[in-house]
């Protein structure tokens, strides 16, 4: 009978920084050029906080650290574009100059495997700014804290976990109504 | 390969309602959209309604309490979009949706029948329950809103489909909702089934504007026979309970046509009605089509029937109305109207014969004289051609409304149909049912057209106002009646009527001649409705009226021409609180008279206007040129004589004398008396004797009255002499009057009166005139016939040729004689005013006694004989115009010496005379001479009355003369029975009238002035002669009576004359 030798998997824990908040990640080595990086959902309690901008900054750099050609570049504007749909520019509501978030909830999955390499991350960010509060909520609803969630996974389980529900979904409308974020 | 896709959420976290809620953000094309949880705590869903909408919970407590459901949930659905809230219970088996917008809200939630049973007490529980039982429901739906946002779309679950709310309950407050399979096996569900092919329905039952109403929707229902569509029936609760039909169907051979149903029965009655509206006019047969059609029964008090119709005949459109109301016996009509295209004989043949007549000239000219018109709109601009094709509601009422500003005809576009028609569209207002049609070039008109309401009501899509509307054009041989008539209470009353030149030869009507028609120049209202249907090149007589609340406005513009014989002009305007009028008249082209009045009716009573009056009488003049040409030759020569005369006194004088010549005339007469006695028979002699006697008489009274007159006129004229005599003293005032008198002496021509009769005949060729006029002191009547073409081609010559003809004897012997003095031929008798007066008094009591005897005469032959004898009524005729003659010549005599015209002259001289005697600064010469003139005018005066008397009696004795006459007429007509005459009824009647004639001309009357039978030889010989001949014996009185009569000296006139005969 022949003996086989199963392949060594390594996992080594990894201490790294976003968004001023330190993060604790585990770095898996497979084989050659293969590997996987794992911030499993978890909650976190930024000191401080930074503006959108710099927050979208600090994402596109782990993103594009893990492959250059991840092109990162309509982040901004995308977001800028959803957000600013949400509440009125004028009264300064989610206005993206404006906003200054902190970290409070964070998911991220990197995975190396040849050619392919994939990112999945969600990350929720709590507002700090007062008076960004949209107009058209403030006579529904009395504001304690208004959080915004940016996410690219698909994974149910994760999403579910973070409670990443869009509206539409949450309303069951289908995608036909609605209009993708592109 | 890294997924790009990202996705994005807003999350916020607070309070709602006092709860904790997770709300997250997001988009739905383009706009904002949130939805979360509310933690709401297990509290029962009656707080949900108290906290989001308290308003609802006030308005919809009652109602909605005991059904809602009796789950306390822990969380609650947040929805928010488009400026809706949305709190929902998320609980398996709970439906509950609150929905919030602005002030109003929306409430829907699902409960069981168990639930109403605990409603019983309340009206809807009871329905609900009722319905239940009987349908066999189970799951109810509650739908309830405060405010008018009506929110069911916007909260309804997907699992139920309460589309087809009935429009009965869409602005019902709250209704409940259930949806109704009919696939059991109860004998109720095979019933419906069988009866109306029913698998399902939805029933509702909500708050209608009459009380609780419940409605069962009928599904689509398509068979051979027709097709429905949104039918659904309906139960109304409330002060009468009523079921109902509505809906829509079609008839598969009409597929065109689909009918909307509205049938309601109630305790009270049953109403039903149905109506089509049509694209396009739907293909019966032939040349017939059907368009919008609605028919309406209705039974409450009494029936009533309604329906109109569109009916389409080839190119031809008629629409009709008629609503009837039976209470008992009666039937009245409610309403009644038609409208057409325009029409005629040639297109009723062309359309309904399909007979193309185009080549047929001779047909079409025989049949083509009869049209119906619709009435153009003088200053509408031109529709937009593209505005038509596309039928442009909003445009062309627009369009209409700014032209047409007028309240009575503003468009509503919410109320205006628009139909295709004859390349154009008829445009119909439904708030008036009032029909217009729009050709395709853009001018639009309204249709001919009538009207009558006499209620307020509604029939299909018409609203039906009391009024009354007609309007259309006529035309009959090419000739254009034009009327339009509104009148309803809001609106006020509207007439206008354009009648066009008509010429029937006696009779003529056309638009008045005046010439300046600037439209400029009417005080119209800036939005006068008048402006529209005034055409100013009219070719007619124009009428129209506006009445409104605070306006009215009228119009008059016409003129009218009888015969030839008299011409109207007017033109009347009214607006604005201005009167504007012109008038102008013409008669027989001799008197024009011409009437311009501009005023503002406020001003009015402070006297302010502009007023102009004109009466043009020299065309009068120039027409009466040829009467007085014949007058002014006599007159040239009469005034030859007296030219070396140097003032206009001695001329009046001469004039007046002229009335000498009368006496000659009146002498002729006397002479034609005696010879009617001697033509007269034996035993009649004595009776023509006495009637002559008394007409001779009245000639001498004329006489009297001549001498009279030229008294007064001699006595007038002393008058003016002697003040003029007064120089500087006097005033213009008696110069004034000194004319007048002067100028009543000269007057010899006056005409009273010209009448002309004509029937409206226009075969008549000839007039009826009577004629009256007084010519060299003497009056003339006359009646005679006047030939129509001859007045038509000169009606100043046929007047005065027909004058002249009456004249002309009295001219003839007035220039005959003109070549010597009147004067000195009648000079030979003069008398004083005293003697004028004293015989004018006599002259009265003669006739008065001639009148009295010669009626008795004849009364008392009659009593004896029961007869009139034929000589009476020339007896009568005699006497009467010998009356005439007297009166006539005391007449001229009040004109001729008109004191009267000194009158108020005389009093200023007597005021005068006192003032100055009061004074003491009076020379008394002057003062005299003054004082000689009032003398004289006072004799003068004196005589003038005492003429002036003796006309009135003569007038009175002819009065008496007619009254006699008609009295004998009567008698002679019931004269049945004539007694034979015998020598002693002859006795006695001789007896009666001789004794009678001794009592009226008492013997001892001297007959120095006027004839007294009593002493007339000849009348006494006739008396003596017919005795002897009957040998009869007369009375003692009567022989003392002859005797006397033979005593002293006495003038014989009848034994003389026929002496000399």
């Amino acid at each position: 009978m022949a003996s086989t030798v199963n392949p060594i998997s390594v996992n080594v824990g990894i201490d790294f920084s976003l968004l001023t908040t330190k993060l604790h990640a585990v770095y898996e080595k497979r084989e050659a050029g293969e590997y996987a990086v794992l911030l499993a959902p978890s909650e976190s309690t930024a000191d401080k906080g930074v503006s959108m901008k710099a927050a979208i900054e600090d994402i596109k750099k782990l993103i594009n650290g893990v492959d250059k050609e991840a092109d990162t570049s309509q982040m901004e504007t995308d977001m800028q574009k959803e957000l600013s749909r949400l509440g009125d520019e004028q009264a300064n509501g989610f206005n993206f100059d404006n906003l200054v978030v902190k970290l409070s909830m964070a998911y991220l999955y990197i995975s190396k495997t040849g050619e392919n390499s994939t990112v999945e991350y969600a990350f929720q960010l709590q507002i700090i700014t007062e008076g960004v509060i949209p107009k058209e909520i403030k006579g529904l609803i009395d504001v304690d804290t208004i959080s915004i969630s940016i996410w690219n996974t698909q994974r149910k389980r994760i999403t579910e976990q973070m409670g990443l529900v869009s509206v539409n979904e949450y309303l069951g409308i289908s995608k036909q109504e609605t209009e993708p974020v592109e | 390969m890294i997924n790009n896709r990202i996705s994005c959420e807003v999350t916020i976290e607070g309070q709602i309602f006092q709860c904790p809620a997770r709300i997250t953000a997001g988009t739905l094309n383009g706009e904002p959209v949130y939805g979360g949880i509310i933690e709401w705590g297990n509290k029962p869903v009656e707080d949900i309604v108290t906290r989001v909408d308290n308003k609802m919970k006030e308005n919809l407590g009652d109602y909605m309490n005991g059904l809602l459901p009796a789950c306390a949930p822990n969380e609650l659905g947040f929805c928010y979009r488009k400026g809706i809230t949305i709190i929902e219970v998320k609980e398996e088996g709970v439906c509950f949706k609150l929905a919030k917008a602005g002030e109003g809200g929306a409430l829907l939630f699902s409960f069981k029948r168990e639930t109403a049973a605990g409603q019983q007490n309340s009206l809807l529980g009871e329905i609900i329950n009722a319905a239940a039982d009987f349908f066999g429901l189970q799951k109810l739906f509650f739908y309830g809103q405060s405010g008018k946002r009506y929110l069911l779309p916007q909260i309804k679950p997907e699992e139920i489909n309460i589309d087809n709310v009935p429009e009965l309950l869409k602005n019902s407050s709250f209704f409940v909702y259930t949806h109704f399979d009919f696939s059991g096996e109860s004998i109720f569900i095979k019933s419906v089934r069988t009866l109306f092919g029913l698998t399902e329905t939805d029933i509702f039952i909500g708050k209608g504007q009459e009380g609780i109403a419940c409605v069962l929707t009928i599904p689509t229902v398509e068979n051979s026979i027709l097709k429905s569509e949104n039918l659904y029936m309906v139960m109304v609760t409330g002060k009468n309970l009523k079921f109902g039909l509505k809906g829509e169907f079609t008839f598969s051979f009409l597929s065109a046509m689909t009918f909307k149903t509205d049938c309601m029965v109630s305790a009270d009655g049953f109403e039903f009605e149905a109506i089509a509206v049509v694209k396009a006019p739907v293909p019966l047969f032939g040349p017939f089509k059907l368009g919008d059609t609605c028919l309406m029964i209705k039974t409450g008090r009494g029936l009533t029937f309604g329906m109109y119709v569109d009916l389409c005949i080839g190119k031809l459109k008629i629409f009709g109305a008629i609503m009837l109301e039976n209470q008992g016996s009666v039937i009245q009509l409610d309403l009644l109207s038609a409208a057409f295209t325009d029409i005629s004989i040639l297109d009723l043949v062309d359309n309904l014969l399909m007979v193309n007549t185009t080549d047929k000239k001779d047909i079409r000219d025989k049949i083509d004289f009869i049209k119906i018109l619709g009435l153009h709109f003088q200053e509408m601009e031109l529709f937009d051609r593209n505005m038509i094709q596309q039928k442009d509601i909003t445009g062309i009422v627009n369009h209409f409304n700014t032209q047409a500003k007028s309240k009575e005809f503003q468009l509503d576009a919410s109320r205006v149909r628009l139909t295709s028609l004859q390349g154009g569209i008829e445009l119909t207002d439904l708030k008036r049912m009032r029909h217009y049609y729009i050709n395709s070039s853009g001018t639009i008109q309204l249709q001919a057209q009538f009207y009558y309401a006499s209620t307020d009501t509604e029939l299909g899509d018409y609203t039906i106002k009391k009024g009354i509307f007609i309007c259309g054009i006529l035309d009959l041989f090419g000739k254009k009646f034009e009327v339009l008539f509104s009148f309803n209470e809001s609106e006020g009353l509207l007439a206008y009527a354009k009648i066009p030149e008509i010429d029937l030869k006696f009779l003529k009507i056309g638009p008045s001649s005046f010439n300046d028609k600037n439209p400029k120049q009417l005080p119209l209202e800036e939005h006068s409705i008048l402006k529209q249907f005034i055409n100013y090149e009219q070719d007619g007589m124009v009428f129209f009226l506006s009445a409104r609340k605070n306006n009215i406005s009228f119009y008059f513009d016409g003129g009218i021409d009888i015969v030839g014989l008299l011409q109207v002009d007017a033109r009347i305007v009214f607006c604005n609180g201005s009167v504007s009028v012109d008038l102008q008249t013409e008669w027989l082209d001799i008197l024009e008279i011409r009437l311009q009045l501009k005023v503002d009716y406020q001003k009015f009573t402070k006297g302010e206007f502009e007023f102009y009056l004109s009466i043009d009488t020299s065309k009068l003049k120039e027409k009466l040129t040829a009467v007085t040409q014949r007058i002014d030759t006599a007159i040239g020569k009469l005034r030859e004589k007296i030219d070396n005369a140097n003032r206009e006194i001695d001329q009046a004088q001469a004039h007046v004398n002229e009335l000498y010549r009368q006496i000659e005339d009146l002498d002729r007469k006397i002479a034609n008396c005696c010879d009617a006695i001697n033509h007269a028979s034996l035993w009649k002699k004595a009776f023509v004797a006495i009637a002559k006697g008394i007409e001779i008489g009245a000639y001498e009274v004329a006489k009297a009255g001549v001498y009279a007159a030229i008294g007064v006129a001699t006595a007038a004229l002393e008058v003016a002499r002697g003040a003029l005599k007064l120089g500087g003293e006097v005033s213009e005032g008696v110069m004034q009057a000194v004319k007048g008198v002067i100028q009543g002496a000269m007057a010899i021509f006056y005409l009273n009166k010209i009448e002309l009769r004509v029937d409206a005949d226009s075969n008549k060729k000839c007039f009826q005139a009577s004629i009256s006029f007084t010519a060299l002191g003497k009056t003339y009547n006359y009646d005679t016939e006047i030939g129509m073409d001859a007045l038509e081609k000169s009606p100043d010559n046929a007047l005065s040729d027909s004058i002249n003809k009456e004249l002309e004897p009295d001219l003839k012997n007035l220039e005959s004689t003109a070549s010597r003095s009147n004067w000195k031929k009648y000079r030979h008798e003069s008398y004083t005013i005293e003697q004028n007066c004293s015989r004018l008094e006599e002259a009265n009591s003669q006739m008065a006694a001639s009148v009295h005897l010669l009626q008795y005469m004849q009364n008392a032959y009659i009593d004896e004989y029961h007869v009139v004898d034929g000589s009476f009524d020339e007896m009568n005729v005699s006497l009467r115009g010998a009356l005439a003659d007297a009166e006539n010549i005391m007449a001229a005599g009040t004109c001729v010496g008109d004191v009267e015209k000194l009158s108020c002259a005389m009093d200023g001289l007597r005021d005068s005379v006192r003032d100055r005697e009061e004074k003491g600064v009076y020379r008394d010469e002057e003062l005299n001479q003054i004082k000689d003139v009032l003398s004289d005018y006072d004799q003068a005066r004196i005589l003038y009355d005492k003429v002036s008397d003796s006309m009135r009696a003569m007038q009175e004795q002819q009065e008496l003369m007619k009254q006699h006459c008609n009295s004998i007429k009567t008698k002679g007509s019931e004269g049945d029975v004539v007694v034979e005459q015998t020598n002693m009824d002859a006795d006695r009647l001789m007896n009666k009238i001789e004794e009678q004639m001794y009592k009226d001309f008492p013997v001892d009357r001297s007959g120095a002035n006027f004839i007294n039978l009593s002493r007339e030889p000849l009348i006494r010989q006739c008396f003596e002669e017919a005795e002897k001949r009957r040998g009869a014996v007369p009375s003692d009185q009567i022989l003392r009576m002859r005797d006397s009569s033979r005593k002293g000296n006495y003038k014989i006139r009848l034994q003389k004359m026929v002496e000399n005969q």
